[in-house]
């Protein structure tokens, strides 16, 4: 490739702070993610009186046939058996008779039984049975929680400062860029859409709009041209800024990371071996790779802030 | 807590009796890790209710004779007749809605 970096812009330079999203945590959501640890520790024991959450079991006595039953089950307060009825049932204790003029008829209920519903405090214990490493108590696994809700934040939060960075490095940066290089990433990225297409039984060039319709964002074969030729431009910066960096952060894409890619992508997308390699060859990977490599770079900068 | 885990064998069965929600998800699909602790959530509330699970990834037969062709797909059955479904994630309250109109029907 003849095309290369003369001088790169300093991503640490750009301002990016105005676009940065301030990390809130979610209190509510921790506690429903805490509270949720208990699930598979709560018991039902048999009780007397009956609140809401608990399991009970009535006689249900009217005219209504919906409402005529000797024995009917629900969860009080749930509001999937009839919220009236459930919140008649609330405060009842075993034997107890009640009644309730529903829009449906008079019902006469009687609660026959009840499973209380026990929830257990989130303990050290339930913590060290999910197994996560480096988390052995409640408090480590809520900064484990928050640690995630941090981390949703961050990705977030990321696209509009990333695209800002990419923007700027690409346009502060000073390349030299030849044609041909430009030719080489458009038409590479052709051929694969070509080899995907002739893989589903379709010829690239004679697609009409239905077809490409879920597969690539355009609707004739022209339109995708002039869309890969306007994005080439970018990914041969990306590329070279790609690898610039790797020369100074030691990253490498090679054999082995080909290897595991194609596998990945074999089992992701349900295709052979060869179909895989045919759709993404070596020298594809390694661009995209390096191309990649900058969006990480910057990515690693922004994760600073957070 | 309710919840089964059903195979090529066992899945009709499962599906048979009373009011079940039967849920197809892929081993590497992210929106089926979420909805799944949608439904644990909902099973710890209500015992009783039938939930079957089914590895469309490893049970791909089933998933075509059931006409899955994404996941998650959730299906709601009562005494074996599919009387609801739904593509994509549910929210606890969509699916607590269908259970309401299905589960004493």
């Amino acid at each position: 490739m003849k095309s290369r970096v003369l001088q790169i812009k300093d991503y640490r330079e750009v301002d990016i702070t105005p676009l940065l999203k301030p990390f809130v945590p979610d209190e509510a959501a921790l506690e429903t993610e805490l509270r949720r640890l208990t699930n598979p520790y709560v018991r039902w024991e048999a009780g007397e009186a009956a609140s809401s959450g608990d399991q009970v079991v009535c006689r249900l006595v009217s005219d209504c046939p919906r409402f005529n039953k000797e024995k009917v089950r629900f969860v009080a307060g749930s509001g999937m058996f009839h919220k009236e009825l459930e919140a008649l049932v609330i405060g009842m204790t075993v034997g107890e008779a009640r009644e309730a003029d529903l829009s449906e008829g008079r019902v006469s209920l009687t609660l026959t039984g009840v499973m209380n519903r026990v929830v257990p405090e989130p303990s050290d214990e339930m913590v060290e049975k999910l197994g996560l490493e480096g988390v052995d108590i409640v408090a480590d696994y809520r900064a484990y929680l928050l640690a995630q809700q941090k981390e949703a934040a961050f990705q977030d939060a990321l696209y509009e400062p990333q695209k800002r960075l990419m923007a700027e490095v690409i346009a502060g940066s000073e390349f030299v860029l030849c044609k041909e290089d430009w030719a080489a990433v458009v038409n590479r990225e052709l051929d694969r859409c070509r080899t995907l297409c002739r893989q589903e039984g379709m010829v690239l060039e004679e697609m009409t709009p239905e077809q490409f319709r879920g597969r690539i964002p355009v609707k004739s074969y022209h339109e995708l041209v002039a869309m890969l030729q306007y994005d080439g431009w970018d990914s041969l910066c990306r590329y070279l800024l790609g690898c610039w960096y790797a020369q100074t952060d030691g990253f490498q894409a090679g054999e082995a990371d080909y290897e595991a890619f194609i596998e990945d992508y074999a089992k992701t997308w349900h295709v052979s071996v060869e179909n895989a390699r045919e759709a993404n060859p070596y020298e594809t990977f390694i661009f995209n790779e390096y191309a990649g490599h900058t969006y990480t770079v910057l990515k690693k900068y922004i994760r600073e802030f957070y | 807590m309710a919840i089964q885990t059903a195979d090529k064998t066992n899945f009709k069965e499962l599906i048979g009796e009373d009011f079940v929600i039967a849920d197809f998800y892929g081993t590497t699909c992210v929106p089926c890790k979420l909805f799944s602790r949608i439904l644990e959530d909902i099973a710890a509330e209500i015992p009783f209710l039938n939930i079957v699970k089914l590895n469309t990834t490893e049970n791909p037969e089933i998933a075509e004779e059931y006409g899955i062709t994404a996941v998650p797909t959730i299906h709601f059955y009562k005494d074996g007749q599919l009387v609801d479904s739904h593509v994509g994630v549910m929210q606890p309250q969509a699916v607590k809605d269908v259970i309401a109109q299905y589960m004493y029907a």
